[in-house]
C-alpha cells in the first residue's frame, strides 16, 4: 500500500519544524514511482545525486553483499546526495516479499532549487543528513570499541 | 601573545572549510552565536556521557581527547588546533562520545548551544545552513577513511593497533599529534 506523500512527510521527525506551506513545496518536489522487486536504486561506493523517501512496502539495505536494515514508509534514504564528495554507503534495494515498492524520489537539482526558495527546508535536510552521521558515528565507534577489545584498552590506556 | 578576538576574519582565517562556505555576514552571525570560553589544565571541556551537547571549535591552547569509562579511558591523543568537537551530541541530541581536556595553562574554545544554533538558523539560515554542511562534510569524510581503513583491518584480525589507528582518525586526530 502507497502511503499519502504529504501525510509521510507531515509526520516525518526530520520535518517537524516545517509549516504547511513548506510542506506542500516540498512535496511538489519529491516524484513518487513504483519500483519492481529488486530495483537498485543506490549502489554502496557510487557518487550520489538523488534523495529518497519510501512511500511504500519496503526498501532492503545491504552493505557487502548482506542485508543490514530494512526502510519503511516515511524513512529517508540516499542523503549521501546532500554531503559534498557524498559516497553511498550502502546499496538500497526494492523489497519484493512485502507487496509493491513505492519511494518518493527528490533529485539533486530539485533540492537545490528549493534549498534556495526555503531556508527551513534546507535546514531540515542538512539537519536530516547530520542526524543520520551521528548514527552511523556511534555505530562504528561501537565496532571499534569491540575491536579494541580488553587487551587493546590495556595497550592504549594511558 | 594575546587571545584573538573572535570576528568573521579571525573564524575564516582558522577555519577555511568555513570561509568557503559562510559569506561574511553568516560568519559574523557564526561569531555573535558563539560563547568564548576559558579552560585551565585538566578542566574538560566536553564529557563522555554527558547529556548536554555543544559543539566546539579549539580556538587557543590545546586540548586531548579520551575515550572510554573514566577509569580506564583510552587516551586517544592531542587534537589539532584547529579541531571541530562535539558534533556528533550535537546533531542526533544523544550522550557526548568522548572526554576533552585542556592541557595547556590556559585554553580557549568557541562553544554553540543547540538553542543558540535554533535561534541562528531563524535569525541567519545561510550561516546556520553553511555551517552544517561543514560539520557534515567534514564528519562524512572521517567516517568514509574510518570505514575503509576498518574494512581492511577485519582481513587482519586481532591488529588492535590498527582499531586504535582508526578510532583516532573517526574522532579527527592526525598522525603524528
Amino acid at each position: 500500500m502507497s502511503h499519502d506523500l504529504l501525510l509521510l512527510l507531515r509526520r516525518s521527525p526530520a520535518f517537524a519544524r516545517l509549516d504547511d506551506e513548506e510542506l506542500l513545496a516540498l512535496r511538489d518536489a519529491f516524484r513518487v514511482g513504483e519500483h519492481a522487486p529488486g530495483y537498485v536504486f543506490c549502489r554502496e561506493g557510487d557518487r550520489s545525486e538523488d534523495v529518497w523517501m519510501v512511500t511504500g512496502g519496503e526498501v532492503a539495505v545491504s552493505s557487502r553483499g548482506t542485508e543490514i536494515a530494512r526502510l519503511r514508509p516515511g524513512d529517508l534514504f540516499g542523503l549521501a546526495a546532500l554531503v559534498d564528495g557524498g559516497v553511498r554507503a550502502a546499496t538500497c534495494r526494492a523489497a519484493g516479499d512485502v507487496g509493491p515498492c513505492t519511494a518518493a524520489r527528490l533529485s539533486r537539482a530539485d533540492a537545490d532549487r528549493l534549498f534556495r526558495q526555503a531556508a527551513p527546508i534546507a535546514i531540515a535536510f542538512q539537519r536530516a543528513v547530520a542526524r543520520q552521521l551521528a548514527r552511523d558515528f556511534r555505530q562504528m565507534t561501537a565496532r571499534l570499541t569491540r575491536g579494541l577489545g580488553r587487551r587493546g584498552a590495556a595497550i592504549v590506556k594511558r | 601573545m594575546a587571545l584573538a578576538t573572535v570576528n568573521a576574519e579571525t573564524l575564516a582565517a582558522r577555519f577555511p572549510a568555513l570561509a568557503g562556505k559562510l559569506d561574511r555576514d553568516d560568519l559574523v552571525a557564526v561569531a555573535e552565536a558563539v560563547e568564548v570560553r576559558r579552560f585551565g589544565a585538566g578542566d574538560q571541556l566536553l564529557t563522555q556521557g554527558s547529556p548536554f551537547p555543544m559543539l566546539c571549535f579549539c580556538w587557543d591552547g590545546r586540548f586531548a581527547l579520551a575515550f572510554g569509562e573514566e577509569e580506564s579511558a583510552a587516551d586517544l591523543g592531542v587534537l589539532p588546533p584547529d579541531a571541530i568537537v562535539g558534533e556528533v551530541s550535537f546533531f542526533d541530541g544523544g550522550p557526548v562520545t568522548a572526554t576533552v581536556v585542556a592541557i595547556t595553562r590556559s585554553a580557549f574554545a568557541l562553544t554553540l548551544t543547540p538553542e543558540a544554533f535554533d535561534v541562528l538558523a531563524v535569525q541567519r539560515p545561510t550561516a546556520a545552513m553553511g555551517l552544517l554542511h561543514v560539520v557534515c562534510a567534514m564528519l562524512a569524510e572521517r567516517l568514509r577513511v574510518a570505514k575503509e581503513r576498518h574494512d581492511r583491518l577485519m582481513i587482519e584480525r586481532g591488529d588492535t593497533r590498527g582499531v586504535f589507528h582508526v578510532m583516532r582518525g573517526l574522532f579527527g586526530l592526525r598522525r603524528g599529534e
